[in-house]
């Protein structure tokens, strides 16, 4: 597992494909929808700049993430 | 990932955490799963407490919706597609590049993006309806009525026609989410067959940052 950080919408398209990944292995699981990360979006945030912590497998797929915002 | 193991939840809140305290930010709220134990467990672990409720998130099968309901006398509505003349009707100091910013991400529709006018062209409600192909799913979020137009049908009006144009664009489920202490919405949402499916807890705690 690799870690990386990620910024602004670098962080906003990873975090869109890990939970799509979430979302099309299981109906319900997982507390959020891509979408309401892209809506997170809208609002600018000192935490914009800040890198965020995302785990990708070996085949470069977002494996899990820690998303922090104000 | 939903098939992650205990110890592999562990790992990514203690990095988490971590990694969240080297900038400088000391403490953290989360909203958890009340039926996720394996979570709820490791941040009880950390220290962390539950600070209060969170969120009631409902699903709607498509197939299941409501016909659209009728819309009050001396409203109109539109997708913002057809109202680009004007600001963006979610434009707020909290917002100010709001549309800039939706444009950005890659599920934003301008034509899922409704809003209601009353008859001297005021914002009176709107609604955001966001479509996922890769999933197959709809979300909703935000939806809003204004106070002088409350108890009008506004909101669900909006709210059926934006599921009925989430399923004319192959939406299967629907997910919306509202606060417990708000009746409104959970009598309109589950009005409509929207169907609970889990309630939160928000968890309040330090990180290293704190804790150094």
């Amino acid at each position: 597992m690799r870690e990386q950080n990620l910024v602004g919408l670098d962080y906003v398209e990873a975090v869109t494909a890990l939970l799509q990944r979430v979302r099309s292995a299981h109906p319900t699981k997982g507390l959020y929808e891509a979408a309401e990360m892209q809506w997170w979006w809208s609002v600018p945030r000192s935490t914009d700049s800040l890198g965020q912590l995302f785990w990708f497998d070996d085949l470069g797929r977002p494996e899990a993430a820690v998303i922090v915002t104000d | 990932m939903p098939d992650a193991n205990p110890e592999w939840v562990a790992h990514v809140v203690e990095r988490g955490l971590t990694h969240i305290g080297e900038y400088g930010i000391g403490v953290v709220e989360l909203e958890v799963d009340r039926a996720d134990d394996v979570m709820r467990n490791v941040l009880f672990g950390d220290g962390f407490t539950v600070k209060g409720d969170g969120l009631i998130e409902c699903w709607l099968d498509a197939g299941a919706r409501p016909a659209i309901s009728p819309l009050h006398d001396g409203y109109r509505w539109f997708s913002r597609r057809d109202t680009m003349q004007r600001p963006h009707h979610m434009t707020e100091p909290r917002r100010p590049d709001v549309e800039q910013r939706l444009m950005q991400t890659s599920l934003y529709r301008s034509d899922l993006d409704l809003v209601i006018f009353d008859s001297e062209d005021n914002i009176a409600a709107y609604g955001l309806f966001w479509y996922d192909p890769q999933t197959a799913t709809g979300v909703v979020e935000p939806m809003r009525t204004r106070d002088d137009h409350q108890q009008r049908g506004l909101a669900r009006h909006i709210l059926t026609t934006g599921i009925d144009l989430l399923a004319e664009a192959g939406a299967k489920r629907i997910s919306i989410g509202f606060e417990p202490d708000n009746p409104a919405s959970s009598h309109l949402y589950l009005s409509v067959s929207f169907e609970p499916h889990r309630r939160t807890d928000v968890f309040s705690g330090r990180t290293s940052a704190a804790a150094s």
